[in-house]
């Protein structure tokens, strides 16, 4: 399997937060999502991907080269939609166009154009004034520009509305139609994810908690419900984020052990949402 | 270096709409001066350049470009020497400009008309320092005093605007005057006599020495800012 | 080719598509060699994962409903098809098997089960 990316035991320390041995690979050709709450890492990761964020240590390769090293070609093949506009608001469409441009071999004008006009911008206006699905879309629209073999995304789709993240997800669904399409797809709105996604990596305060394909991580875990002294011991151990409410308790499980429940403890599969706030709740009990 | 090119290229792009107008307002005060008091007076807005051009970092800071550039194939190295080269180019423009503003004046003459004490002062200055002259030595020192600001404003960050500013008047007379008292010579005196002697050997030299200077002092302000901003990650 | 996806639906996507191609072929509605949608054009036009439409398409070729042709994609398997003959049988009989068991806890005897498929296919 060829790997458009590989990530090797990236380590960063800041004051408050770190980032601890995060290891996980893209296959080229695939989405991968890339999950945690809040703080737990994704920015950080993205950041570091890219240079912005110097990494104390481990590994980071895209397409085979080494990101740092060979930043001049992995920039050029790649490219990157961030949560907010990251160009200067005064601009317009065409002056950005303009100052991007020469900085890419493959820069591809009409296709610029012709996304700018299926998108609606707006291009007499000052970006600055786009809403929040425009400005999104104008990123988008630049990172489709260039050719680019990996667009990685960190939560382009946060205070967006559905039908925006909608049109998003299109985009992005025929861009990966082109096998030699890679996409990272960071975000913490999880719907997005569970369907379009075909790998998954879950961090949780600075470590990778699961990296894999997500129709396994789908089927893995389930949540269960009930009254906490029908549940045996063992299988207490077990348990992911228990918490006792007055009227029960909740907790998710691997979907394995959930054979040897008693009939009384109710379970369902659990969706990412679920796994990410279970996941959440069982490390804030080992704090 | 073509990524160097490409880099200042964006930032006078981006400049271009957002700060030129309110200072061409300011030069043109300092502009009538110079056709109505004394014509040096046209040359002295290139020293707004440090004003002109530090909203560069006010955007850069408030929109986060550290993601645009670290999504662009550029290093910081570059993006750091390109920011100084910026000044360099944006300096040499309006040198440019102001030069012939100057002679303009000086040709049309209506501060004689005004200020008849001025020029007849002018008229003694003019033989020993030309224009050409002093627009040659405020390029010098706008690319000190930008330098140095700017190198402040990647040192401290770019919301402390003021800091760089005084910052950079602070270290020139500081500089100056510790180099006076260490080393007890006067260095005003002492810079006039270089330049003087600079100038007796040919005035070719002169220009070149100084405009080459400057830019390899900016060149200089840019590595250390380099550092700078690989410290702080932008 | 239609596919609907029930996306709340507890049966899983793979599954969802693997059922409504199977009844496209069992009844018709897709011929024998018709070629199917790309696995990435299937995953581009449900918006869904390319790993879960592999997965259907990888599933029905083992089970004969699909045959994949390399560098060209994959194709409603021939009709003649032995492994396809032999899973419509198979189908044919789990069909048979929950018929006799509804048939007999609503009481009918054998022979009434055998009369009721008599008329079946007959009629």
């Amino acid at each position: 399997m060829e790997y458009i990316m590989k990530i090797e035991n990236l380590c960063k320390r800041y004051k408050a937060f770190s980032l601890k041995n995060i290891s996980f690979s893209l296959p080229k050709g695939y989405i991968m999502g890339f999950v945690g709450q809040n703080g737990s890492g994704k920015t950080t990761t993205i950041r570091s991907i890219l240079g912005i964020a110097n990494k104390d240590s481990g590994n980071i390769e895209v397409f085979g080269l080494d990101n740092l090293k060979d930043y001049r070609e992995v920039k050029q093949r790649i490219s990157v939609v961030f949560d907010s506009l990251c160009y200067p608001p005064h601009l317009k469409i065409k002056e950005v166009e303009a100052m991007l441009k020469s900085f890419y071999d493959k820069w591809d004008t009409e296709e610029f154009h012709r996304l700018i006009k299926k998108f609606k911008l707006h291009e007499k206006e000052k970006i600055g004034k786009f809403s929040k699905g425009m400005r999104m879309k104008l990123m988008v629209a630049v990172a489709l520009s260039h050719k680019a073999e990996l667009i990685i995304l960190d939560e382009p789709t946060s205070g967006l509305d559905p039908v925006a993240r909608d049109e998003l997800l299109d985009i992005l669904s025929e861009y990966i139609s082109d096998e030699n399409n890679s996409i990272l797809f960071s975000t913490h709105i999880t719907a997005d994810l569970e369907r379009i996604a075909d790998y998954v990596t879950v961090l949780n305060d600075g470590e990778v908690w699961y990296t894999g394909t997500k129709d396994e991580l789908m089927e893995k875990f389930v949540v269960i419900k009930g009254d906490a002294d029908d549940l045996p011991d063992e299988i207490f151990k077990k348990t992911i984020g228990f918490h006792n409410y007055r009227n029960g308790f909740e907790a998710m499980l691997d979907a394995e052990n959930a054979k040897e429940l008693p009939e009384e403890i109710e379970y369902e599969k659990a969706n990412m949402d679920d796994i990410l706030i279970y996941v959440a709740k069982e490390s804030a009990k080992n704090e | 270096m073509s990524e160097i090119l490409k880099l200042v290229k964006m930032d006078l792009a981006v400049i271009k709409n957002k700060s030129v107008l309110p200072l061409v307002f300011f030069a043109a005060i300092y502009i009538f001066l110079g056709y109505f008091i004394i014509p040096y007076a046209v040359l002295v807005p290139v020293m707004f350049v440090g004003l002109a051009l530090q909203p560069l970092f006010t955007i850069d800071e408030q929109n986060d470009l550290s993601r645009l550039y670290g999504s662009l194939p550029v290093s910081r190295r570059n993006r750091a020497i390109a920011r100084f080269m910026t000044v360099a180019v944006f300096t040499a423009i309006a040198l440019v400009i102001t030069i012939m503003l100057a002679y303009h004046s000086a040709e049309v003459g209506w501060y004689k008309e005004y200020n008849k004490e001025m020029a007849e002062v002018y008229a003694y200055w003019s033989k020993e320092i030309t224009i050409p002259i002093l627009a040659c030595f405020i390029y010098m020192l706008t690319c000190l005093m930008v330098g140095i600001q700017f190198t402040l404003l990647y040192i401290f960050g770019a919301s402390k605007e003021i800091v760089a500013i005084i910052g950079a008047f602070v270290i020139i007379i500081g500089g100056m005057l510790a180099v006076t008292l260490v080393f007890g010579i006067n260095i005003v005196d002492k810079i006039a006599e270089v330049l003087g002697n600079l100038m007796a050997k040919s005035e070719m030299l002169f220009y070149i020495v100084l405009y080459s200077g400057s830019v390899l002092f900016l060149l200089l302000c840019a590595l250390i800012s380099s550092i700078f901003i690989k410290k702080r990650e932008i | 080719m239609k596919i609907i996806l029930k996306n709340k639906s507890d049966v899983p996507i793979y599954e969802q598509i693997k059922e409504q191609i199977k009844t496209q072929i069992l009844d018709g509605k897709a011929k024998e060699d018709d070629q199917l949608p790309s696995i990435r054009q299937l995953a581009k036009e449900l918006k869904i994962s390319v790993i879960t439409t592999t997965r259907a398409y990888n599933e029905l070729a083992d089970e004969g409903f699909l045959v994949s042709v390399s560098g060209k994609g994959y194709f409603v398997a021939p009709k003649n098809n032995e492994l396809l003959h032999e899973r419509m049988i198979f189908e044919m009989e789990q069909a048979f098997e929950t018929a006799v068991e509804n048939g007999r806890n609503a009481g009918l005897t054998d022979n009434e089960i055998i009369g009721a498929l008599k008329n079946i296919l007959e009629g």
